[in-house]
């Protein structure tokens, strides 16, 4: 393989995977604050990228406004979803949060689907078209700006968790309910927050990858894949996420080089076989003590 | 169960309902026996998928797929060596159970949201070799399934067909039934309520769990072929997350843990999108909220509300725990 021919992939590979991580860094943030695995979490990256299309293509707002305001958007709905609907969930069984969540995923997309008719639409970006020279490769702009956004938020949300009190207290959330709330932390409160945040990385990630792949309903369908990487990271690590994230982005992009792109689709899935036969827990996960 | 003597009220209502299912369709028109076929076919997938979710407890998103083998081998199985359907319909259904096993291998050793996810990696895994492989299957265009024609006796007629499916739903039911009433239904429960104490009474969890997994997916793979058959007409978009969805949603709304609930929640929510068909672009919008009002609003479902009823507790009915799919959170 040519230099410049694997220097492409490498960029597109962790352009890809940074989009997995994001998608996959919200699932595990909200699953750990609140114990709830949400189903329509890719639905936040659709809603994002529906909520910048709208505003680029009706208003005349710069590209890094509408950016903040889509995140802020999404986290609003991401919030009210919190309250009204799965709140009430937090202590009732598995089957029953996954079939919720899974529903509000669907009326999301089907409201998208009625709301806006074409069926694929373009979002802009301020690096359409650019590109850099490196190596002999000419390398796409938008997946500089797609790792380098990615890491720049994960670098944040470190600087949060172990700095400021309210990131300390979604920490101690985390850890321990009871606890928590008998040491003064709004519980509540941090609830709202942290399903705030995913859906805030959920719409991050939809205006990211949305100039690559183009605004469509479907776009909630990486979350499978954000699972994949989720359960390859240990489901409670942050930094499992990304690093799973990453390597499905490689795994993908590699292997859909080499082997063709017909199965593209399923490295991902035989990744998560043989991590489950291998190591149930994941790469970062701990084993499970059940208590009787 | 044996103290009641005399007809009761529960055996007449089922007579009564025979009796509409056997002869009612002959004044019916073809589109009607179409739908009546069509509930029936999805009677006996969520009769399947309720033995799983409602009595193992355990979490599937993937009845679609296990359809989808069905459909596809009997079609195949049909077309390509001539074998009568009588045989190909279970060969599709074995189809389906062996990789029931497949995905009960890796699926035992999960539970919860974990297991959920690996079902939904399944559906999407058997999405792509279905797209993948256009010779067997037709790829993305589909593929054209035939009715079949047994012992020269045409059954052309969605009337004739319509006879067919009833006979299995009806097996369906009863096989449901009876092992419901057998040992292996017990323990479903037993592992459903408390995996640590159904270990302790000395029930193997893990071959428990992979019957349950088998079983529904021949129930998944039987309605798969009857489907395809039905229809004339398969293709991989028949087959995704929302008709999973679908099935999960006739269990829900019907009852979980209850073959009755199954039944009805299929016949119901298969007829209501027929008769709502201006609105079929709300279709998802209206099983979604509907989705999300049973599940916190009756959490029994329409099974639940029959048993409200006074003669119920007048004889003093053991209670069924509320969180029919919970064992383990």
């Amino acid at each position: 393989m040519q230099f410049d021919v694997f220097l492409q992939l490498v960029f597109a590979s962790l352009s890809t995977g940074s989009i997995y991580a994001l998608v996959a860094l919200g699932l595990v943030l909200a699953f750990k604050g609140t114990g709830l695995l949400n189903f329509a979490q890719g639905e936040f990256v659709a809603l994002g990228a529906y909520f910048a299309l709208f505003l680029s293509l009706y208003t005349d707002l710069s590209y890094p406004l509408v950016v903040l305001l889509t995140v802020l958007a999404t986290a609003l709905v991401g919030i009210v979803i919190e309250r009204a609907l799965l709140r009430p969930l937090i202590k009732a069984p598995a089957f029953t949060v996954v079939i919720v969540t899974l529903a509000i995923g669907l009326m999301i997309r089907n409201a998208l689907r009625i709301g806006w008719q074409e069926t694929v639409s373009n979002l802009p970006s301020p690096f359409d078209g650019m590109s850099w020279a490196i190596g002999g490769a000419r390398i796409n702009l938008q997946y500089l700006w797609i790792i380098g956004a990615s890491l720049l938020l994960v670098l944040l949300l470190v600087l949060f968790f172990r700095l400021t009190r309210t990131g300390k207290a979604m920490r101690a959330v985390a850890q321990n309910q009871t606890a928590a709330r008998l040491m003064g932390v709004p519980v509540g409160g941090v609830f709202s927050l942290t399903f705030a945040i995913s859906a805030g990385m959920g719409a991050l990630a939809g205006i990211l990858v949305a100039p690559l792949t183009g605004v469509e309903a479907q776009m909630g369908d990486v979350l499978i894949k954000a699972f994949v990487a989720a359960i390859i990271g240990g489901f409670y690590s942050l930094p499992g996420a990304v690093v799973g994230g990453l390597i499905i982005g490689l795994a993908e992009t590699f292997g859909g080089a080499f082997f063709g792109g017909t199965f593209k689709n399923v490295f991902a899935f035989a990744l998560l076989i043989l991590v489950l036969l291998v190591r149930p827990n994941g790469l970062f996960g701990r084993a499970e003590i059940r208590r009787v | 169960m044996s103290e009641r003597r005399f007809p009761t009220v529960r055996s007449l209502l089922a007579l009564g309902g025979a009796l509409l299912l056997l002869v009612g369709p002959l004044f019916l028109g073809n589109y009607h026996h179409y739908i009546l076929s069509l509930i029936l076919v999805n009677v006996i997938i969520a009769v399947g998928l309720n033995l799983l979710i409602g009595n193992a407890g355990q979490i599937s998103l993937c009845s679609s797929a296990f359809m989808a083998i069905g459909a596809y081998t009997t079609v195949y199985v049909t077309t390509e060596t001539g074998i009568p359907f009588w045989f190909s319909l279970p060969i599709g259904g074995v189809a389906a159970a062996l990789f029931g096993l497949l995905l009960g291998a890796p699926a035992v050793r999960v539970r919860g949201f974990y297991l959920a996810v690996v079902t939904l990696a399944f559906l999407e895994i058997i999405q792509v070799i279905i797209r993948e492989i256009p010779d067997i299957t037709g790829g993305v265009r589909g593929m054209q399934a035939p009715r079949p024609k047994p012992f020269g006796f045409s059954f052309s007629s969605d009337l004739r067909f319509y006879y067919v499916v009833l006979v299995m739903a009806a097996l369906a039911v009863y096989c449901a039934r009876s092992l419901l009433r057998s040992p292996v239904g017990r323990s479903f429960n037993a592992v459903r309520n408390n995996e640590t104490v159904a270990l302790a009474m000395g029930i193997s969890v893990v071959r428990v769990k992979l019957i349950a997994f088998v079983i529904s997916a021949f129930y998944a793979g039987i309605g798969g072929g009857l489907f395809a058959t039905l229809v004339g007409f398969i293709d991989p978009l028949e087959f995704g997350l929302l008709t999973s969805i679908q099935h999960v949603i006739f269990i829900v709304v019907g009852g979980l843990g209850s073959i009755a609930g199954s039944v009805l929640g299929a016949a119901v929510l298969t007829a209501l999108p027929e008769l709502m068909r201006g609105l079929k672009e709300y279709n998802e919008f209206f099983f979604g909220g509907l989705l999300i009002a049973v599940l916190i609003g009756l959490p029994q479902g329409l099974a639940g509300l029959l048993k409200a009823r006074p003669a119920a507790w007048v004889h003093g009915r053991r209670k069924r725990p509320a969180d029919a799919a919970g064992g383990t959170p």
